[in-house]
Order: structure tokens, then sequence, then C-alpha cells
């Protein structure tokens, strides 16, 4: 599940899967703006086939945190 | 045409990631559709074709009242599909007046090719969006004006500053009235807005030549409207278009690039038995053929006949390849009176047995045209492999399967996408019927000479007017054989040759004893001080091969050199694939060679005045265009 997130996060971002972190967020990521920040959340929602809410995606800062709202592997 | 594939396997995902050159990326998406791509793989093509940026790449600029930026992606792409490279540059948000205003704006100075512009009413007109109903007539029309005003201000000012083709999208309709099924009732309804609304822009559009309307409304339609608006993404991102809408409106816009950089097919080549009609027409005879109401699949074939003479309606030439007795064949149409079409509506036939590549060559070379304007429809897979093969560069269509799912394979096609219809399309037909006549008179004639004397050739030849315009450019987009430079200017630059006094934009119109041959002459000439450089040299291939050139390059002998006083004229001939019958045309017009450029082929030719001679070119009258 994890490495699911990772791969997605990896492509979105234009980044290595290797380099993907819990603690990624728009501060240490160039590529990860806010229009980068909304396809990385629909491309989660597709890939996971939830929706998340629009207070959880504005809530939502880092890779860890994208991860948490995966209800698959909330706890 | 594709085959109805799917997303990217694996495979095709590493490939594109790989590819080392444009071309390998748009082999990668060969077998695929784009429409069921996801956005990752979007996004990732997008990323593979920037990194071959080239000076070829048509270049788009994106304005809008809302968020556009996710659409480029899906542009670059979809034209990619059809081998076009692009390059996207997004205007600053909201404030697509400014940046085609500033001469300094990012898009301006991105000197886009290609401007589109897509505006809300949820922004631009709240009142409208959302108080309908509070409106009172008058205020409904002023709100419709003052949009309208908008829309003519922003053309005004991107003609000005940008050379762009302008694609102006329509306000989108919503699905839900504000009054509800009443609507209908009302004196001024919200449907009826936009519908006016649309009028009024297509009416602004219509016969500018560089502005477009972009039918937005009709582009979601097809993909589904409701899925196309995500309430979450606007409300997050103010983006107006979910995923889903995305690949539609970019299908749509690369359509426009394609129709702005390739010139459009001009035949389309049909077999027969079970293409045209069901079943083998040598077996089953004409009674025997399933077509026409009655039976189900009859219907289906009927519609197909019917899409093919639209296409005829619309200026395509239609020709039949078919691998049968032509006996049999004619017998159909005329014991089948009920089919849409008779064997009168193909310009050229090859019903007989040879192989069907051969059929082709044959059925372009009696049009004049080349093998890369045809589009061939066939039911028989082994056929359409053998085409692909022989010749890769005719759009082959594998029209098979389920005869239900085939008219809307036949009518999406986007082949013969124009961005307008001229009057001469719209005749074409009984022009290529003409010159097939005129074909048989030549067999007949036997001399040379005494042939091109009966033709009674008129010449109307003089400057451009605006009417001709996009005529013009039609024939600079189009025209590959008799064409010396090939330069491919589009509609903003054409327009400027004409306002520029430094040029002549020189125009010829034909015609003989068999018809009118329309508007088949393009010469443009920039004015050097005692130099006259053609920098352009234009004949359709409807007009070839009958001493038209000699006359119009004597006309010009006379304006600038015999009678103009000017010291000499030069031009130049730049080979390409295609433009080999004219290589020798200004060594046999009396131009002298000065140099051959050895790495890109051109020979430069030179004129001086002393020398300048009229030729004879017997049977043919020149007059001025502007008597006409």
């Amino acid at each position: 599940m994890e490495e699911r997130l990772h791969r997605v996060v990896a492509e979105v971002l234009d980044v290595s899967l290797e380099s993907v972190t819990g603690a990624m967020s728009p501060e240490t990521v160039e590529t990860w703006d806010s229009l980068t920040h909304l396809r990385l959340i629909t491309a989660v929602e597709a890939e996971f086939e939830i929706q998340l809410s629009m207070e959880t995606i504005q809530a939502i800062g880092c890779v860890a945190d994208l991860r948490a709202n995966l209800p698959q592997l909330g706890s | 045409m594709k085959s109805s594939g799917s997303g990217f396997e694996a495979d095709s995902r590493q490939a594109a990631r790989e590819a080392e050159s444009f071309s390998a990326i748009v082999q990668t998406l060969g077998n695929v559709d784009i429409a069921s791509l996801s956005a990752r793989d979007v996004d990732l093509v997008a990323r593979a074709v920037a990194r071959f940026p080239s000076s070829e790449s048509v270049r788009i600029a994106f304005l809008g009242n809302h968020t556009v930026e996710p659409l480029p992606r899906y542009v670059t792409v979809a034209a990619a599909a059809r081998g076009l490279g692009t390059t996207s540059q997004v205007g600053r948000y909201n404030q697509f007046m400014q940046d085609v205003l500033d001469l300094d704006a990012e898009t301006v100075r991105f000197d886009p090719q290609l401007l589109f512009l897509s505006l809300s009413l949820r922004t631009l007109a709240p009142r409208v969006f959302f108080e309908f109903l509070a409106l009172s007539t008058e205020e409904k029309k002023r709100e419709r004006e003052r949009i309208l005003d908008l829309f003519r201000d922003w053309i005004g000012a991107a003609k000005t500053t940008t050379k762009a083709t302008l694609l102006i999208a329509n306000p989108v309709r919503p699905i839900y009235l504000q009054a509800g099924l009443a609507d209908n009732d009302l004196e001024s309804s919200e449907a009826g807005f936009y519908r006016d609304l649309d009028a009024d822009l297509q009416q602004l559009c219509r016969g500018d030549g560089r502005a477009f309307l972009f039918d937005l409304d009709r582009t979601l339609s097809a993909s589904g409207k409701a899925a196309g608006h995500d309430p979450k993404l606007y409300y997050l991102a103010k983006m107006e278009w979910s995923e889903s809408a995305l690949p539609a409106i970019a299908h749509e816009i690369a359509r426009y690039v394609h129709a702005l950089r390739r010139p459009a097919r001009k035949c389309l080549v049909l077999d027969l038995d079970d293409t045209l009609w069901g079943g083998v027409v040598g077996e089953d005879g004409a009674r025997g053929l399933k077509v026409g109401p009655g039976d189900p699949v009859g219907e289906a074939f009927s519609e197909i006949q019917q899409l093919v003479l639209g296409y005829k309606q619309r200026g395509v030439l239609l020709a039949l390849c078919s691998k049968n007795n032509e006996s049999d064949a004619r017998e159909a149409f005329q014991e089948r009176p009920e089919m849409p079409l008779s064997w009168e509506d193909f310009t050229v036939t090859e019903v007989n047995w040879s192989p069907k590549h051969e059929s082709l060559g044959r059925i372009a070379e009696s049009l004049q045209i080349g093998t890369d304007a045809l589009v061939f429809v066939d039911d028989n897979p082994v056929e359409c492999d053998l085409v692909r093969n022989m010749l890769p560069e005719v759009c082959t269509v594998e029209l098979s399967g389920e005869p239900s799912t085939r008219p809307d394979r036949l009518r999406s096609l986007t082949e013969f996408d124009q961005l307008h219809l001229t009057a001469e399309d719209l005749e074409k037909s009984s022009q290529y019927a003409a010159s097939a006549r005129r074909e048989s008179d030549r067999n007949s004639a036997g001399d040379l000479q005494s042939f091109l004397e009966s033709l009674e050739t008129t010449v109307l030849f003089g400057e451009a007017r605006p009417s001709h315009l996009d005529r013009v450019h039609q024939l600079f987009t189009k025209t590959n054989q008799f064409n010396l430079t090939t330069q491919r200017y589009d509609r903003g630059e054409v327009e400027r040759f004409w306002e520029d006094e430094k040029f002549d934009l020189l125009v010829g119109r034909v015609s003989d004893r068999f018809g009118d041959l329309g508007l088949v002459v393009v010469c443009l000439v920039e004015l050097r001080g005692a130099e006259a450089r053609l920098d352009s040299f234009i004949l359709s291939c409807r007009v070839m091969g009958r001493g038209v050139e000699t006359s119009v390059i004597n006309t010009l002998k006379n304006r600038y050199l015999l009678d103009g006083g000017m010291g000499l004229m030069t031009g130049s001939f730049d080979p390409t694939s295609k433009n080999m019958p004219v290589e020798t045309l200004y060594e046999t017009q009396g131009f002298t060679l000065l140099e051959d450029g050895s790495e890109t082929g051109r020979k430069s030719y030179r004129l001086l005045r002393d020398d300048a001679r009229v030729l004879p070119c017997p049977g043919i009258t020149t007059e001025s265009i502007e008597e006409n």
C-alpha cells in the first residue's frame, strides 16, 4: 500500500521512487506547487478509489498526511 | 485509424519515458486511445514531449478567467498523437485582457500561433449565472451585449498584438436552469440567452479569418457535461474542468493544430463489398445486397452512404477502389436506386482486380494529387494492411466489425478538417469532373498544342482583395507540387503581406470553356528598391501543364521590368519531395541561375531588365482581375 502511494507521489512530482519520504512537502519539493498538490490529490483519489473532503485536502501538508488519510492504512 | 486500444501498458510507459526523439514518443502513442490515458500517463507523455523542444512546434497560449493550467498537457499529448509537436504558455489568472493588450505580457512575447480563450460566465457575468430571474428582459439584453463587446475587444487586441489564430470558447450552457421547466415559458429564457450569445459569437468570428468560435459546449456534451465539472476542483482551485473533460477539449484543440499545420486530405477512397453495402455483389447479386430501409444492417450501410455523400458535399472527392467486375458494380448502383450514392458521385473509379495499392496510385495520379491526400476505407484487414505497408502516407481506415458501430467511426474522421470551406471547395466536385473531361479531351486531341488552344483558358490576374485572403492562405497551406519555395504562411502573415506596401500579393483566377477553375494562382513579391523578389509562386495542380505559369511570369515581367522600370527580378527554388515539377521553371522562363545552394539544395535566380522577354503562351488570354 505504502509503495503504491509512493509510486503515485513519485510520478506526479517527477522524482525518483527511492527519494519519496513521509516528510516530503511543498516546502521541500520544488515541483510541488498548489496545482501539483491538486494533481497529487486527484491521482491518489483515483489510485485508491476514494474521495477526500475539501477540508482534508486543505489540511494535507506532506506525504505522511496523505498516508494517514488513506482509510486502508489509517492505523 | 487507430484500433480501439486502451490505456498505456507498462512497456509503453517505459518507452515514452526513455524515448530519444519526438517521433519515438509519437510511436508509443500509436495504438493508444488518448481518451483512456490516466492523468499520470498524460503527465508522463507531456513531460517526455517537453524534452524535445523544436522550432517546428506549434506555440499555443491558453487564457481564461478560470484555472486552465491542466489543459495544455492534454493538448500536448493529443497533438503528439497526430505527430505534431506543441509548446504552450498559460496566461495570468483572469488577466486575459491584459495579456493581449500589454506588449510586454509574457503571452504576447511568447508569439503564440494559436491562442485559446475560455471565459466562464460564473465570473464574467455573475448576475446571469446566479440571478438570471432577477434580471429584466432589457437587462438581459444589455448583459449579452456587454459580454459580446468584451469578446470583440479581446479579439481586436489579440489580433493586433499577436499573429495567432484565435480560438474562442463559447460559454457552456448550464444543465439546470434557474426557472426549471418553466424556462421555456419565459419571455427571454435562460436557455435562449446562451443560444443567442452563441449565435452572436459565431457571427463575430465568421468571416474573420483568424478568430474561430470553439464550440466548448458541444465538446463537453460529447464527453459528458455533468462529469466534466468537478465542484471540488472549482472551489479549491477555480478549475472549471475535471479530468474527464480534458481529453475531449484537448482533442478538439488538436484538430485545430492539425488543420493549421497539415493540409487537409482531399479524396475519400472507398471499397464496395461490405464497406458501402452488406454482402458481395459478385455472389449475392445486386438484389441480395444489404443496403437501405427494412433491414437493420441495411439501415447502417445506408447511413454510411449518406455520410460519404456528406463528405462529397463539403468538397471531398470520392473514388472507388474495389476488387470486382466493373459491370457488377455498375449494376448494383443501377438496380438499387434507393441507395444514397450513385456511380456518378465518384470522380474516379478503380473497379478491377489490380492490387489496391496500385489502384490507389492511379486514383491519385488521375486526380493530380499525392497519395498522401487519400483516405482509404475498407472492411478487409488484409487489404488495409497491404495499403498501410505499401503506401504508409495514405490514411487507411479499417471499417469492419459490427455494422452499427461503423457510421460514427466514419463521421469522426478528422482528416478532412479545414478551417474554412471556400466557394471553391463547395464546387470542387464539379470542377474535378470538368477536369476529368479535359483529360479525356487531351487523350483524343492528339496534338497538345491544339488541345491547349481549344481549352480557351483565361487568366484574370492582379492584386489580391480581402475576400481572396482565405483562399490565398489555403493555397499557401495546401499546395505542394507547383510551389517554388513552399513557404507555409499562416493567416495572420498573409494579412500582413497584403497590408504591407513593400509586398505585392497577386492572385490569378483561371477559367476555360469547361468552367471556372477558381482562384488558383498566388504570387508574393517583395519590392526591394530596384529589385522585385519573387518570394512565393504557387499554382494549384488543377491548372498545371497548360502554360498558365508562363502567362503569369509574362505579366510579372511586364509589371516590374518592361513597364515598371525596375532593374531586376529575383527568385529561388527550394526543393522538397513534392515540387520537382517546377525544378526548372526559372530556366524555362529565361532566368539566370546564380548559385546552387549545396546543403539546402536552394537554387537562386536572377533576371535583368535587359534580358526580360515575354514568352509565347498559346491559347491563353490574360486580363486584369480588377475589371472583373
